[in-house]
């Protein structure tokens, strides 16, 4: 939008509450000052504005410092940025111009006039080091110190990274090296080269760069990465069969474990079912059986063993029968009850045992029936049990 | 010349050109805003740099935009 000089007056009138007649005079006023003062060839600064001064004939203003900024707000504090990539030789000097003030190429816009410290051009950086290009000043300086053999050297063309052994011996003064280690002394990524410009003149910069090469060699073989990630999968895989092999042997052995369960002569339960349910037959025997924590029995696959006088059933307990198994049906805290209890069952023909046993540190009384050699032996006879202890009952060992 | 008027003719001018307005001074000139694009510059040593964009105020005076002088 473009504000002519009416709205110009009216945002001013806005702004200092002034009349509009008061307004236009003192806009006249400070045109004619402006345009006296830049006639004169003085400057006329407005506080937070700018200056206007009059150069080649030509009103120009300069905006302040803040004015700038503020309006320039988006960008303010952006830097130029180097293109590395971009680098591009300088143009080649004649010896006999003196060098020119800074030059700007490839000007999109070229109507920027003013210069501000950002975009001021600085001597150029050192940063090229050695391999830069001579300045003709230095040149002269060369000739001087050095005399004219090593200004011959010097004035070759710009030295790019091959020729830097030349060069290097040049600036230092040292003898050159014959015409067959010449090839050797320059400065190229080959070991043996690298090695003949150590013997032949010390270069400490040069060094690290020789080492950063070597070793990227080192890294960048790619048949060596291909075997190392193999033997990697190979060793993963190998590991992980053997992980898994071992898994299976560990569950071998717990079926070893059971296999030989039939020797531990640690108590063993058939059903793990309390006895507290048993209902007997006569009605005194009120005492109720508490459970006590039990062990699991396995069945064994042998076939029933043929009868033996120290075992069985039925009959009298013998003690060369006590080294084996017994079926017990029921586990009384009162002893008198149980060996009323196995009174009974003896009248009615089997072979009882009673023992004690603490649990929880609590004394129980069983009573067993039986004597078994085996514990196969024992589930068999259990098959010709009343009803009642079929399913309440645990076989242990005697003693 | 009033002090004050002095202070409102420069709060308006930046206010205007901050909003991106001409803002047409008679008899002296026109003050603009203007964008200029970031551009390439190549140094004499050959380093080439990407100048960052801004924004500036333009004046264009009376005399230039009528051929006076």
């Amino acid at each position: 939008m473009a504000i002519d000089k009416e709205k110009l007056i009216e945002l001013l009138i806005a702004r200092t509450g002034l009349e509009k007649e008061k307004v236009e005079e003192q806009l006249l006023q400070l045109i004619s000052r402006i345009k006296e003062a830049a006639e004169e060839g003085k400057s006329f600064q407005i506080e937070g504005l700018g200056t206007f001064n009059f150069n080649d004939d030509v009103l120009h203003f300069s905006p302040s410092d803040t004015l700038e900024t503020e309006i320039n707000h988006k960008y303010a504090g952006m830097r130029p940025i180097e293109l590395i990539g971009a680098f591009k030789e300088a143009p080649p000097l004649e010896e006999d111009k003196e060098p020119q003030p800074e030059e700007e190429q490839n000007r999109v816009e070229p109507e920027e006039q003013e210069e501000e410290p950002v975009y001021t051009e600085s001597e150029p950086v050192s940063q090229d080091g050695i391999f830069g290009e001579v300045e003709p000043s230095l040149q002269d300086q060369l000739h001087e110190v050095f005399g004219g053999e090593e200004i011959v050297e010097s004035q070759e063309p710009p030295a790019d990274s091959s020729d830097l052994g030349e060069e290097l011996l040049a600036a230092t003064g040292m003898e050159e090296p014959s015409e067959e280690e010449k090839p050797k002394a320059s400065f190229v990524f080959d070991d043996e080269g690298f090695e003949e410009q150590k013997s032949g003149l010390e270069t400490p910069p040069a060094t690290p760069s020789a080492n950063g090469i070597k070793e990227e060699k080192k890294n960048n073989d790619p048949i060596g990465t291909v075997l190392t990630a193999c033997v990697v999968v190979l060793a993963i895989g190998v590991s992980g069969w053997l992980i898994y092999d071992l898994g299976l042997f560990s569950t071998s052995g717990s079926v070893n474990n059971q296999a030989g369960f039939e020797e531990d002569p640690t108590v063993q339960m058939a059903t793990g079912q309390p006895a507290s349910n048993v209902s007997l037959e006569d009605a005194m025997v009120s005492d109720i059986s508490e459970p006590e924590p039990s062990g699991s029995v396995t069945a064994g696959d042998a076939p029933p063993p043929p009868p033996m006088p120290d075992y069985g059933l039925m009959g009298e307990a013998t003690s060369r029968g006590n080294d084996g198994y017994t079926i017990v049906v029921h586990s009384l805290a009162n002893k008198s009850t149980s060996e009323s209890i196995k009174d009974r069952l003896g009248a009615e023909g089997y072979r009882t045992v009673l023992s004690s046993a603490v649990v929880n540190g609590k004394v129980f009384w069983r009573i067993g029936l039986g004597q078994f050699r085996t514990i196969a032996d024992a589930q068999q006879a259990v098959r010709t049990l009343p009803a009642q202890y079929q399913d309440n009952h645990f076989i242990k060992r005697i003693q | 010349m009033d002090q004050i008027f002095l202070q409102a003719f420069s709060e308006v001018i930046r206010e205007q050109v901050s909003k991106k307005n001409k803002i047409d001074v008679k008899g002296l000139g026109v003050f603009g805003y203007q964008h200029r694009k970031q551009y390439q510059k190549q140094y004499d040593d050959g380093r080439v740099v990407m100048m960052p964009p801004r924004d500036v105020i333009t004046f264009i005076p009376e005399e230039n935009r009528y051929g006076h002088r």
